[in-house]
């Protein structure tokens, strides 16, 4: 891939699952994001990047919860009232 | 290169872009919390926003322990997993009014953050891909029986619904989703390590996600 040709919105679309993933390369994963920021209408790219995020965020949901000790909000706590 | 969560990617000074990728209307019909989850995660989000460190401690004390199981199931070590989450919460906490909280769920926003600063530390460490043996063991993507609190009905439904949906894969595509998920390889690691071709790795997790996208909007509906 030239890296600084830009990445279409027809090849986002074609990434967007493995990006939502944090499965791309580098270099795959820059394109993508030099796109997502680029200003001016997109192809369907938004859609398919937060449908892609929603399906990621649901994966998680398969694993036990694990209650965090108190010491660790003790702790968060702490920085955000320096 | 360390791995960052989308929304931090993108442009946020003023008059840059306005790069929407949360979750859009369509998605929302595959997110994890009802509306009334979301109203309220939205009203304590607002309340961070401007600097309420109780409304931070409330959104802790509900999505920190989904925070640390992913964080804990790509780390393996729960010291590690638990310094995750504090990161996490800080940068919630730095950067809640860039939330848009009225198209995505606070939970989906807490476990993206967690779990790329998870592969981060996997990467900066050189050990993503260590629990391949055990994931493929059997202890991954698995739909478990989980000890939830009886008003927590909905998140017991998401549960067997993601379960159902996994189940329904391909064993290739499921593998191929669990080391990306979960062991934070990349699509040529997950090619490197299981001897397939990278065009192969590629097309199972679009496939993949596609599937599980239609499955859990059947499920929905």
């Amino acid at each position: 891939m030239n890296r600084r040709r830009d990445m279409t919105c027809a090849e986002f679309v074609e990434k967007a699952s493995a990006f939502a993933l944090s499965a791309l390369d580098d270099i795959e994963r820059q394109a993508c994001v030099r796109h997502l920021a680029r200003g001016g209408q997109h192809g369907g790219c938004r859609q398919a990047l937060a449908e892609a995020e929603a399906v990621t965020a649901l994966l998680s949901e398969v694993l036990p919860e694990r209650t965090p000790p108190p010491e660790l909000w003790h702790a968060i706590e702490d920085r955000v009232r320096r | 290169m360390l791995v960052m969560a989308v929304w931090e990617q993108l442009p946020t000074e003023p008059g840059a872009p306005n790069i929407d990728c949360s979750v859009s209307r369509s998605a929302v019909a595959v997110t994890p919390v009802g509306s009334s989850d979301r109203a309220r995660d939205r009203q304590l989000l607002a309340r961070v926003s401007k600097g309420d460190v109780e409304a931070l401690r409330a959104i802790y004390q509900r999505h920190a322990p989904r925070a640390v199981a992913i964080a804990y199931r790509i780390l393996r070590d729960r010291g590690e997993a638990e310094d995750v989450v504090q990161e996490t919460f800080l940068e919630l906490w730095r950067r809640s009014s860039q939330f848009d909280s009225d198209r995505g769920g606070a939970i989906a926003w807490v476990v993206t953050i967690a779990r790329s600063r998870a592969i981060d530390r996997l990467r900066a460490s050189g050990t993503a891909g260590r629990t391949i043996a055990s994931a493929s063991a059997g202890e991954g993507l698995t739909p478990l029986a989980l000890p939830l609190p009886s008003d927590e009905a909905e998140q017991r439904r998401n549960v067997a619904r993601v379960g159902t949906a996994l189940a329904a894969l391909p064993d290739a595509q499921r593998e191929t989703i669990e080391l990306a998920y979960f062991e934070g390889l990349s699509q040529s690691e997950i090619a490197e390590r299981t001897t397939t071709p990278l065009g192969t790795v590629k097309m199972r997790v679009k496939l993949a996600m596609a599937k599980l996208a239609a499955l859990l909007k059947e499920e929905e509906t």
